[in-house]
């Protein structure tokens, strides 16, 4: 069952075992400040067992609560710049050519550590707490599971026997891989929660991943059964999943939202598509006909005619693409914002559609233009626009918010980035 | 000299933050809390883990793997820090060497570009070049026929061997002078209109029917045949797919975190980046095949006939797109050869005498 206590070394909470699953530590559960507790319970009010500190002179801990302490405003704020992130990014491309790759994974601590460092919630910035040296264990664990997929992948063709071997082998390998996206997208979620914190206290997701597999592998045939028609529903459960299972300190997300809420943006969305899909139709024949009579003498050939219309074609529904995009994602982040809670206090999205629509339109020309070299200038005006449309309403009584950090390995993040699934905080 | 600073004291327990001074000592910092709580910290136990970012607060960290905190809003506190304590080093940052900081990214900036560059256009030539040597031939064979049977499939193949002769005939000739090569040399004609050869590994050239009957004379026919028999010899695919793989992590190393747009945007970069060492190959194939003609004692005026008889059949891209082109401009091509081939003052011997080539040349049609 739920059997959670606390390792009395390194202050890590965790599932009933002998020993900490982080440091290894002998677990004594006869230990009153170490007593399994729900992590649903309201918060007791025993003294956390991190062992006193060594430094500390006089009473420590006050006995009475000062003025309770709640979250002033609940706003979210991002204050890096694309300039410091270039500056960090650009050292890091150094390093990792000089240490011949090596040193990216602490690189990629350092940009972590810099956008937590720069995002204000209620006053206080976050923190990041993971290290490059455990990227870089993660990445070689991962990279051996990663090797196994493709390996099996690449085998498939190539398999002594019938027909039949070589199917048996490529569904097995789908298989593999529909089991390590969902596991590599709790591990993400899990490391990463692990390795935050806000005012010092770390959130932590504690969601099952086979529960998880589950809800993926269901959602998954679902989608495709239904031709995409159940996809809102699947995403909302995952979400609902990443959601319910997260925790800050003692305290828990919740979700409550539903599939139908964002289903009907999602049929908007789609009716708008087959609306776009019927106008080219029915204007192809018509520029057919126009390259035929007109267009010959104003581009000088029927050939430049021809590439003329159809990469006008092709940049007009590229537009179209990117719009109907941005305007899912805008609702949809809304409403799944909208619906999440922590505590007594709940997220208020003012994502819109356009602002999102010109924001992700201007990032990819500048991303195309400076071939990829100012994506720390997209990423901060990303985290920019996200950080002010998203804001806390109502208030934490934060001096009863006990600190609760789970262990997590980096093996999962890791395996995340190879398998290219990235599970932010919040929707994506 | 100011000497006490507000702060807030996080405990690592409660996500309450506790208002605070804290003051520097010779040997740490004394944190007194407003509630009466008063720890001491030595500098030795101390990490700094923000901060170091203009209007970013300090923060400081004591303890592993859940520390207490102390956030302090006012940078001062670390150029003060510094100035009193001066053997602090690098543990903490200080402001005052902000500008170093900035002197030091820009250098990395410069080296970072220094070292892309230099293993572009060396480190991994010569990593292609290091590896080649040692991939099998018979990988590359059978990376051949695999290829053959896609874009030459067998029904699409034009003539029985024996009109193929006069073919073999030229490749024998020019090779004559090689003292061995490790490849079971052949040439495909498909039936196919259209104006292009190329060679596989392993020793497969495969040649389309309308360059076939492009050719005036043998003599021509053994340009084109010098040039992808060059491409086989420097096992130019092997290097090239090396080149390939090795870019790819050198775009890897140079991004990061690559993805969507800026994905797109660098597999262009990493393109245009390849077309250079393909242009470079082709420029070696044209170089060592005319060689190759001249040590056979053919004329290489052949060779060169029939390279401008392609530039007057497909014009260049224009000179600006040239970065785009997987060959070099065939103008620039024409002059090299003329410059290798005026340098040889032999008397060159007649291409199968005997054959009526304007014949021949037609056969895969009739076929």
């Amino acid at each position: 069952m739920y059997g959670i206590t606390r390792c009395p070394k390194c202050g890590y909470t965790q599932k009933t075992s002998p020993a900490c699953g982080s440091c290894g530590q002998a677990l004594n559960y006869s230990n009153p400040f170490g007593s399994p507790c729900r992590p649903e319970s309201k918060p007791a009010p025993t003294r956390p067992a991190v062992a006193p500190a060594s430094g500390q002179v006089k009473a420590p801990v006050p006995e009475k609560t000062p003025a309770s302490d709640t979250t002033p405003s609940g706003e979210l704020a991002f204050h890096g710049s694309g300039g410091s992130l270039f500056g960090i990014h650009i050292v890091n491309i150094f390093l990792t050519l000089l240490t011949l790759g090596v040193y990216y994974f602490w690189g990629k601590a350092k940009v972590r550590n810099y956008l937590f460092g720069q995002t204000e919630f209620a006053g206080d910035r976050f923190a990041y707490h993971g290290t490059g040296r455990e990227l870089f264990t993660g990445f070689l664990k991962a990279a051996v599971i990663f090797g196994t997929i493709s390996a099996v992948f690449k085998a498939a063709p190539f398999l002594p026997g019938g027909i039949g071997v070589k199917i048996a082998a490529m569904l097995l390998a789908y298989a593999l891989l529909l089991t390590f996206i969902p596991m590599a997208m709790i591990g993400t979620r899990r490391y990463r929660l692990s390795r935050s914190s806000w005012r010092g206290i770390r959130f932590s997701f504690r969601g099952k991943t086979n529960a998880f597999i589950k809800l993926f592998l269901r959602g998954t045939l679902l989608s495709l059964f239904t031709f995409g028609i159940y996809y809102p529903f699947f995403l909302t459960r995952q979400y609902a999943f990443m959601t319910d299972g997260a925790y800050f300190g003692n305290r828990k997300f919740a979700f409550d939202g539903e599939g139908k809420g964002i289903f009907g943006v999602y049929m908007k969305a789609l009716g708008l598509w087959m609306i776009w899909g019927i106008l080219v139709g029915i204007a192809m024949p018509v520029a057919t006909n126009f390259v035929r009579d007109f267009a010959i003498d104003w581009f000088g050939s029927k050939k430049m005619a021809v590439a003329v219309l159809i990469g006008s074609l092709i940049i007009a529904t590229a537009l179209v693409a990117v719009y109907l995009q941005s305007f899912l994602s805008a609702r949809r982040q809304s409403y799944l914002w909208n619906h999440t809670t922590i505590d007594t206090a709940r997220f208020q999205s003012t994502i819109s559609f356009h602002p999102l629509f010109l924001l992700t339109l201007t990032n990819f020309f500048l991303l195309i233009v400076t071939l990829g070299f100012g994506w720390p200038w997209a990423a901060a005006r990303k985290a920019r626009f996200y950080m002010s449309n998203i804001r806390l309403e109502g208030a934490i009584d934060l001096q009863a918010v006990q600190q609760e950090a789970q262990a997590a390995s980096p093996t999962g993040d890791a395996l995340g980035g190879l398998l290219d699934v990235d599970v932010g905080f919040g929707p994506a | 000299m100011k000497s006490a600073w507000n702060a807030h004291y996080l405990d690592g327990k409660t996500a309450a933050r506790r208002p605070a001074t804290v003051e520097l000592t010779p040997t740490g910092l004394e944190i007194k809390t407003e509630d009466g709580g008063t720890f001491r910290w030595a500098f030795r136990e101390i990490r700094q883990t923000q901060g170091s970012y203009q209007g970013e607060p300090v923060r400081l960290e004591r303890g592993r793997e859940i520390p207490e905190a102390v956030v302090i809003a006012d940078a001062d506190f670390l150029t003060e820090l510094h100035r009193r304590v001066p053997d602090l080093g690098m543990r903490f940052h200080n402001p005052a060497r902000r500008r170093l900081r900035l002197h030091l990214t820009i250098l990395a900036a410069v080296l970072a570009v220094g070292l892309s560059a230099a293993v572009y256009l060396w480190g991994i030539p010569a990593f292609a070049s290091i590896l080649t040597p040692f991939v099998p031939v018979a990988w590359e064979e059978r990376l051949g026929n695999s290829v053959a049977e896609g874009f030459a499939p067998p029904d699409k193949r034009c003539g029985d061997p024996d009109r193929l002769k006069p073919i073999r005939q030229i490749v024998t000739t020019l090779t004559a002078p090689l003292s061995w090569q490790p490849y079971p040399l052949r040439v495909i004609v498909v039936n196919e209109p259209v104006l292009n050869a190329f060679a596989l590994p392993g020793g497969t050239i495969v040649l389309y029917r309308r360059l076939l009957e492009k050719t005036d004379a043998p003599e021509e026919l053994a340009g084109v045949l010098a040039h992808e028999l060059q491409h086989v010899l420097k096992r130019h695919t092997t290097r090239a797919m090396l080149q390939q793989a090795s870019s790819a992590v050198l775009i890897a190393a140079v991004t990061g975190d690559a993805s969507g747009a800026m994905a797109y945007g660098l597999n262009s970069a990493r393109l245009v980046g390849e077309l250079r060492y393909s242009r470079q190959n082709e420029e070696e194939a044209d170089v060592e095949g005319m060689k190759m003609i001249l040590e056979a004692g053919i004329d290489p005026a052949g060779m060169i006939r029939f390279y401008e008889r392609l530039k007057k059949e497909g014009p260049d891209l224009p000179e600006a797109l040239g970065f785009l082109s997987t060959h070099p401009a065939t103008g620039d091509r024409i002059e090299k050869l003329r410059a290798i081939a005026r340098e040889s003052g032999r008397r060159p011997v007649k291409l199968l005498p005997q054959l009526d080539w304007k014949e021949f040349r037609n056969f895969c049609k009739s076929s």
